[in-house]
């Protein structure tokens, strides 16, 4: 079985209150913060990694990112997957995830892959659009389930092996949709729907020796007007960080004179 | 200026309906849409079971065409059928905005429509405006909230536009209508004769766990910081006195204390706007926060002086999450 996960190196999730506007570019200043795999991605990894770890499996790992997210890409690699593309070059920047996800379509091409299973976090934690996977899905003609929180085989009996199915269980709004899903499909996985394995020393060492190549522009079957922005739909105008200070007063006391004046605020204002 | 080619000619919103049920979020996206482009042709899409009651109530919405696909195939959201539905009606109607509520639901069927129609989706918009020179900008959140930035589609038709339920408001006016359209049904039976690759087979319904802070005109929150075990117990007594709803944090739902995430709040969560928010032991995350912000008065408890929730408070006390909270139930108590 062919498993493909597609990953984003993003900014720390953890530090986005560090995050300022530049006064006089009007352009965020992100320094300080380390970039990480998109926390859902990883579980979309964990997600692959269980089903190799009972089957026969190769999990191929792709992203659209500049160079220096080689090493967090390593790391997939390290976390077990097998292989891993880099689609970067200049010109696929400030794509949105219209073109974004055309492009990653275009790389799976290149490469050559018809995977049986697509896993990609549900959203990432910088633009949380959720969007680029079930786009990706539409590019490749492929049926797609987002805000997945379980993949399981399924279990009956009589299944072919190439034919298997899986139980997936989708988060909506009242609990959860449980589905049968057929091959080829798109996963979109939820953030925190399993705990991604802890890199370990000889994950790290076996990396080293897996390939993580990197695919330009050229190696691509795109044309420089579907790619980066000049292929977005979509276009960004001005950024701004609210202003959600409020006149902070403090109410001092015991307890109890704290929870009365509390209770009496309530009232007032409900 | 009637050939302004920015001008939004048709409107077509995603009725949001759950079980027969039309939520709160198609009035508001209803408004909206009333608000910014008052001359338009508005439109709705029903996809779902087969509901005549809901039907009959969007139909006297104040819309001007109403699309309906109501099969009991529809009934369950699958995303093959529901986006080739929407695709129908929007192949028909050919709007030059399409407003869908951001649910599980919606989430997927925006940007499936997006390369569908070759066009953009801004996801979660926080405010939907016209600008000086006529054109729709959406305003969406980035970085958890923490960013807010302005999005165009120029090019493309539909523009297409995600909005969380709970962030515009809902007037009653737009309910006052003289004229009713006739329904135009969508072909379902083209779904009979898909064999698709993906079958519902059930819904697992999650706990129920209590009120709903979506309509609630008082949440309190609780927050990691709220560490005794009985202190979910008391937020709920708290908020039945004065028949609000509990909400968390992330790291509260994580630490497994409410009985669900239903009423997560913030970015992965719910949008709420209360009349009054209390946060017991939040400390005022940018991921929460974006959930929160627009609540009427806010109160804090958190036993950090530096607390980045204070500033964002109109009253806070530095103090024991926990003590305070079961100080304020005891008043409730007779
Ligand atoms: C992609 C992403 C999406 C996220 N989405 C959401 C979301 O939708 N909603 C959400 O809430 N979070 C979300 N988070 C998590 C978010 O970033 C914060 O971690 C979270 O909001 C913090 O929750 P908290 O305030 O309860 O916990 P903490 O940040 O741990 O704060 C606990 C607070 O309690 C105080 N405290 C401790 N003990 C006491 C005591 N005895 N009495 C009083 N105060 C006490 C501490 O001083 C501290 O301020 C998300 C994170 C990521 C990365």
């Amino acid at each position: 079985m062919q498993i493909l996960v597609c990953v984003k190196p993003v900014p720390d999730p953890e530090k986005y209150d560090l995050l300022m506007i530049d006064p006089e570019t009007r352009r965020l200043i992100r320094e300080g913060i380390p970039t990480v795999i998109n926390p859902a991605d990883k579980n979309a990894l964990e997600a692959a990694l269980r089903i190799k770890d009972t089957t026969e499996a190769s999990i191929t790992v792709l992203s659209m990112a500049p160079d220096f997210c080689a090493d967090r890409i390593r790391e997939c690699l390290a976390m077990g997957a097998d292989e891993a593309y880099l689609l970067s070059d200049i010109r696929f920047g400030g794509a949105d995830t219209y073109a974004t996800s055309r492009t990653l379509m275009k790389g799976i091409e290149t490469i050559g892959l018809a995977p049986d299973l697509i896993l990609a976090g549900n959203e990432s934690a910088d633009g949380a659009t959720a969007h680029v996977p079930v786009q990706l899905a539409e590019w490749l003609g492929l049926p797609h389930i987002a805000n997945v929180s379980s993949i399981e085989r399924d279990t009956r009996a009589g299944q072919a092996p190439g034919a298997a199915s899986w139980i997936i269980h989708k988060k909506a709004e009242q609990g959860h949709i449980r589905y049968r899903a057929r091959p080829p499909i798109l996963l979109s996985v939820e953030r925190n729907s399993n705990r991604p394995r802890i890199v370990s020393a000889l994950g790290v060492v076996k990396s080293k020796k897996k390939k993580l190549e990197i695919l330009r522009f050229d190696a691509l079957d795109v044309s420089s007007d579907t790619v980066g922005y000049a292929g977005s739909p979509t276009k960004a105008g001005a950024l701004s960080i609210p202003d959600l200070s409020r006149t902070g007063q403090r109410v001092a006391g015991t307890p109890a004179e704290i929870a009365a004046a509390f209770m009496d605020i309530i009232k007032k204002s409900i | 200026m009637t050939n302004n080619p920015r001008k939004i000619k048709k409107a077509l919103i995603l009725a949001d309906v759950a079980a027969g049920e039309i939520q709160q979020s198609f009035w508001e996206l209803l408004t909206k849409v009333k608000q910014i482009c008052p001359e338009a042709i508005c439109g709705a899409v029903y996809i779902g079971g087969e509901y005549p009651e809901a039907r009959e109530t969007l139909r006297q919405s104040g819309v001007d065409v109403l699309y309906a696909a109501e099969d009991a195939l529809l009934d369950i959201f699958r995303p093959d059928y529901h986006c080739l539905m929407l695709e129908t009606a929007i192949r028909d109607f050919d709007p030059d905005l399409l407003l869908i509520c951001a649910t599980a639901e919606g989430e997927e069927l925006a940007p499936t429509m997006g390369v569908r129609f070759r066009t953009g989706v801004a996801a979660h918009c926080v405010d939907l405006k016209i600008d000086e020179e006529g054109e729709p900008v959406c305003l969406v959140p980035a970085f958890g909230g923490k960013v807010v930035g302005e999005i165009y589609i120029p090019a493309t038709r539909p523009r297409i536009a995600t909005i969380k339920a709970g962030i515009f408001s809902a007037s009653n006016q737009t309910r006052e209508q003289k004229t009713c359209p006739t329904v135009i049904p969508i072909d379902t039976e083209v779904l009979k004769s898909r064999h698709g690759s993906i079958e519902p087979i059930g819904i697992v319904e999650s706990a129920p766990g209590g009120r709903s802070v979506d309509k609630a005109d008082l949440v309190v929150c609780g927050g990691y910081g709220l560490k005794d075990k009985d202190a979910f117990a008391s937020l709920e007594k708290l908020a039945e006195y004065f028949a609000g709803a509990v909400g968390y944090t992330r790291p509260a739902v994580e630490s497994g204390r409410p009985e669900n995430e239903r009423n997560l709040i913030g970015t992965s969560g719910k949008t709420v706007t209360p009349k009054v928010y209390v946060g017991f032991g939040v400390s005022g995350a940018t991921h929460h926060v974006c959930g929160m912000k627009n609540a009427g008065t806010v109160i804090s408890v958190n036993n950090d002086p530096n607390a980045a929730i204070f500033g964002m408070s109109d009253f806070y006390a530095v103090g024991d999450a926990s003590k305070i909270l079961d100080a304020m139930t005891a008043i409730t108590e007779p």
